[in-house]
């Protein structure tokens, strides 16, 4: 009896508290639609914005029927792969216009959403709504998101149904790339708009509400440069190659996440010294919904708690001033000491110098944004002592350099193993080929080389570490990255300023073995497959413009096979002062893939052929190529006419050349020396030219390095054709 | 009924309300009546649900309003300043109002815009002070909310206005369940509305009760005594709050009904006596003096 009276009774209350609850959330939709028609310009000025970038842009880029005057038999195809093209960038996740956009969209609808947060009366007129915080957060939140996304969505997918189905581009993989990057941008903007409000919620003005917007977005990937640029330039050791840390910079900001897709397509955005990471195309995806995620739970937390007496003053939260304080001006000073030290060409104790200034104006541009008073500044005088003494920290790690991290070069006894690959600088043989990213690739490649047999590398080290105590301030290049495996597991990368010699010494040490061989060499990372055709190019310039057999699938994986193991059975002393046969030059079958078999370990489009590789010249006879007898050393080369080329233009640093004589041209072929791209690094050699060759009857060019002598500089100076 | 108990509230190194203890009933209009930063507006803003007390609690009809919207939503907030949202017309906030109060009156907000001459479609923006002031008057009215909250909202209304609105609030309290609660420093106007008045000063609530029961319990009286050296005896019989002579009048305000602060003073047989009547202008002052807000110490 009792148990049921209970029910009943519960029962009872539930009815009308679900009917409360009903009736609380149909409040919240209407409050949602009431908030959007209030700020009715956001979704406007959106919807304007959004029309000219999609419909607008495609149409303006997709309208391309007249590109060309001869309209051959591709023609359509070729207009068609275009348009594809365009349909990706402009509506893909790599759009640099939505990237930004984004960004500026997600500061704008969370100042337009919660800017009442500014202001007494507005805060008062919000918080005194029948809606508790997080019912508030949750209705403002989403009556932003839905001002920025249905005029996004509709724009974009208007844009792309429209002209796409005008210009039949509507198939499932364009559909797919569309919906992806749609999604992909709807989360970040959901996540930079998280970050925003959290922004937002943490202050009480519209002005240090940006501000901190701005500084959360921008703050973790700025450090990160600053400090991966003060690392780089205070230990000379650091090896930037195998720097795994790197990659970290493109996960710091919900902005920076955005950027990694494009970065990924471009890879110039931010320049070389940032390659992206190799990732899976989810990564971005789940780091932007951790972001949002977490954006949106601290908020809700935040704001549920945020006090309404905090409107019209800076900061919400006592305490949250002087970290950002001391997180802004610490790396501001140091960088802003770093500037002008730089600028000076002074040396460490104007740095120190110049990043205490930096730290005290930094400290009082922040004090006044927060109080409008300077009197603040010496009030706040702890903080002050504190971003002094966090600066003066940091610059003395990275001046003094206590831990001797320069220095550290084990004892032989604690190593099992090391390796060693040349990074870039100097003469090696193996900087003919390119190994694509080396800060992807580098650490694969020191583990796949290993060697218990480190003497000749641990000479290198020795040399390295004793150059970079005598050339600490010089600012040099390193030119090898060295591992050492410790004996307790552990594993340590440095980089190395060496000799030419003792690079070559220890590189032609190496390659005595086979094993080391196979696994440096690059023929043993081409992949056949991937190659759609392939060139040949005899090494005299003379002998004209290369010839491309016509191969198919199984005579290209023959020809690389014979490659491999030319290459392969051929140490790096033997062909250290050799000229090659010929060149091969690939082709692949996609460019933006290349022909690597794994993991885009090199990143060659043509490798040399040497006289000793005997099956790769073979297996080139049987197809009427034969580069065999010509070839001499580059001290002397031999020159056997010059019939058949058109022009040679040569470039140099202020002038270019045109010779298009035909008695100049072969007058300047005997006066100069051509030599082999690793040659270009040779200090010996570092006035090399480069010149391209125009033969007669194809449209072909070739392109070589070369050293002049002063009867073909002569010949130069009188072809001059354009003067810098 | 919204119970106040032992409420205070600190803002960084002001503490702005110290220990406040009242109820404010059904049935009877509350004012809030202070010395300038007394915490009129942060005990309002409180009972909106606005800010949160830092100790205390504050019940709406037995249920906590911090963060509860079942309590809320019986109390409509008329802070000093109206925030009305950029370019929004009198009519956009009929849109805005339903949504937040569902039992908003829409007929009879339109009815009192054009008793007055107001457009609705005119922008808020373009109106003056006053006119900001009666819409939210109107605005507040209209929710059709238990209880509503107005912090200044008389100060800045004409006289014509201010008496109608009197009417509007006491014709609502016939109508309905409503209780308006007043902050305000024009104390013959809150003595004309007010049944119950609390009395803050520097966040302190120094009294609260009703109106009559403030003047039942507090006699300002003149008299002259035969013997001055009585009047020491007098004080001391009486409990006196403040005194005053000049030539040979005795002026005194004391705490206790009519019979018993008349009573001893007439047992002295004084030559003259006269019980004035006491204004809530006069209580207030009295009252704020005794807790040190000497106004005579600002003027001398």
């Amino acid at each position: 009896m009792m148990s049921a009276a209970f029910i009943h009774k519960s029962q009872s209350k539930q009815g009308p508290d679900r009917r409360r609850n009903a009736e609380r959330r149909i409040r919240s939709f209407r409050f949602i639609r009431q908030e959007i028609s209030l700020s009715y310009w956001l979704p406007v000025l959106i919807a304007v914005v959004a029309f000219f970038a999609y419909p607008i842009r495609l149409y303006l880029a997709l309208n391309i029927n007249n590109l060309y005057a001869e309209k051959g038999k591709n023609y359509d195809a070729m207009i068609r792969s275009l348009r594809l093209q365009v349909l990706e960038s402009s509506l893909g996740t790599g759009d640099l216009i939505t990237i930004f956009a984004v960004g500026v969209a997600s500061l704008l609808c969370a100042c337009t959403m919660f800017y009442y947060l500014d202001s007494r009366e507005k805060t008062d007129f919000y918080h005194s709504l029948a809606l508790t915080r997080a019912e508030l957060y949750r209705a403002k939140f989403a009556a932003g998101w839905i001002a920025a996304a249905v005029p996004y969505l509709v724009n974009v997918l208007g844009g792309y149904f429209l002209f796409g189905g005008i210009y039949g581009l509507l198939t499932g993989e364009t559909l797919r790339t569309v919906a992806s990057a749609v999604l992909f941008f709807l989360l970040a903007f959901s996540a930079i708009y998280a970050v925003c409000i959290l922004a937002m919620i943490l202050t009480g003005r519209l002005l240090t509400g940006i501000l901190t917007g701005v500084f959360f977005l921008g703050y973790g990937p700025a450090c990160f440069l600053l400090m991966r640029s003060l690392i780089l330039d205070n230990f000379v050791t650091y090896s930037s190659y195998t720097d795994k840390g790197s990659n970290v910079i493109w996960l710091l900001s919900p902005f920076s996440l955005m950027l990694l897709n494009r970065e990924k397509q471009q890879s110039s955005l931010l320049g070389t010294s940032f390659p992206v990471m190799a990732y899976h195309q989810i990564l971005p995806a789940l780091f932007l919904a951790a972001y949002f995620i977490l954006s949106v739970f601290l908020g809700m937390f935040l704001y549920k708690r945020r006090r309404s007496e905090a409107a019209e003053s800076s900061l919400c939260y006592h305490g949250f001033g002087a970290c950002v304080k001391l997180l802004v001006s610490i790396p501001g000073g140091i960088a802003f000491g770093a500037l002008f030290s730089r600028s000076a060409d002074a040396g460490s104790v104007s740095w120190a110098v110049f990043s205490v200034i930096g730290v005290f104006l930094i400290n009082g541009i922040i004090e006044f944004i927060y109080s409008r008073d300077l009197k603040s500044v010496p009030r706040h005088w702890v903080s002050l002592a504190a971003e002094f003494a966090g600066t003066a920290l940091l610059l003395t790690l990275m001046i003094v350099n206590p831990f001797g991290y320069d220095s550290w070069l084990p004892e032989t006894d604690q190593i099992r193993s090391m390796s060693m690959i040349p990074s870039g600088g100097g003469i090696s043989i193996l900087g003919e080929y390119s190994y694509g990213d080396m800060s992807r690739n580098a650490i694969p490649m020191l583990k796949d080389t290993e060697t218990g047999d480190f003497a000749a590398i641990y000479g290198l080290a020795e040399e390295g570490v004793k150059n970079a105590a005598s050339a600490e301030d010089s600012g040099y290049d390193p030119n090898v990255c060295v591992m050492f495996r410790m004996k307790n597991g552990r594993v340590v990368y440095r980089q190395y300023q060496v000799s030419d010699e003792q690079l070559q010494k220890t590189e032609n040490e190496l390659s005595a073995a086979s094993s080391w061989r196979k696994k440096i060499y690059p023929t043993n990372f081409v992949d056949p497959s991937a190659i759609e055709s392939v060139e040949i190019c005899p090494w005299e310039i003379e002998k004209g413009p290369g010839t491309a057999p016509d191969l198919n699938e199984d005579e290209i994986r023959g020809l690389i096979q014979a490659l491999r193991e030319d290459s392969n059975e051929t140490d790096l002393a033997a062909i250290q002062e050799e000229n090659p046969a010929g060149t091969i030059l690939f082709t692949p079958k996609n460019w933006s893939e290349g022909i690597s078999e794994e993991n885009n370990r090199v990143d060659v489009y043509s490798l040399y052929i040497y006289p000793e590789y005997r099956r790769t010249l073979e297996f080139l006879k049987n197809y009427g190529i034969d580069l065999q007898g010509n070839t001499s050393g580059p001290e002397e080369t031999e020159k056997n006419g010059s019939s058949g080329i058109l022009s040679v233009s040569v470039q140099s640093k202020d002038s270019s050349y045109l010779i298009s004589d035909a008695g100049e041209i072969s007058e300047f072929l005997r006066h100069i020396t051509q030599i082999r791209y690793d040659y270009t690094n040779d200090g010996e050699n570092s006035d090399w030219w480069y010149l391209s060759v125009s033969y007669e009857g194809t449209q072909n060019e070739r392109s070589e390095y070369f050293i002049p002598d002063d009867e073909a500089v002569k010949i130069l100076e009188k072809n001059i054709a354009n003067e810098d | 009924m919204i119970e106040l108990k032992n409420v205070s509230k600190r803002f960084q190194d002001v503490q702005a309300l110290r220990d406040v203890t009242s109820v404010i009933s059904e049935g009877e209009v509350f004012g809030l009546v202070g010395t300038n930063g007394s915490g009129k507006s942060t005990l309002l803003r409180m009972i909106a649900g606005v800010l949160k007390q830092d100790s205390g609690e504050i019940l709406v009809d037995g249920i906590p309003v911090w963060d509860n919207p079942p309590a809320k939503a019986d109390v409509c907030f008329i802070p000093d300043l109206s925030y009305f949202p950029i370019n929004a017309t009198p009519a956009a906030m009929i849109r805005i109002w339903k949504t937040i109060y569902p039992d908003f009156q829409e007929k009879r907000f339109l009815e009192l815009l054009s008793k007055i001459g107001m457009d609705k479609k005119r922008r808020i923006h373009t109106f003056s002070k006053g006119m900001k002031k009666q819409l939210s008057l109107f605005l507040g009215i209209c929710s059709g909310t238990k209880y509503l909250l107005c912090d200044e909202t008389f100060d800045g209304l004409d006289p014509v206005v201010r008496q109608a609105v009197k009417g509007l609030l006491a014709s609502e309290i016939l109508d309905r369940e409503f209780v308006p609660v007043i902050a305000s420093h024009n104390l013959r106007e809150m003595e004309d509305i007010c049944d119950h008045v609390g009395l803050l000063h520097e966040g302190k609530l120094l009294l609260s009760s009703a109106l009559d029961d403030m003047k039942f319990n507090m006699q300002k009286v003149q008299l002259v005594l035969r013997d001055p050296m009585m009047e020491e005896e007098l004080k001391a019989r009486l409990d006196v709050i403040l005194s005053e002579k000049r030539g040979s009048i005795l002026t005194v305000v004391a705490r206790g009904s009519y019979q018993s602060v008349m009573e001893p003073i007439e047992s002295m047989n004084p030559v003259f006596v006269e019980n004035l009547p006491l204004t809530l202008e006069e209580i207030f002052i009295t009252e704020t003096e005794v807790a040190g807000y000497d106004v005579r110490s600002i003027h001398s």
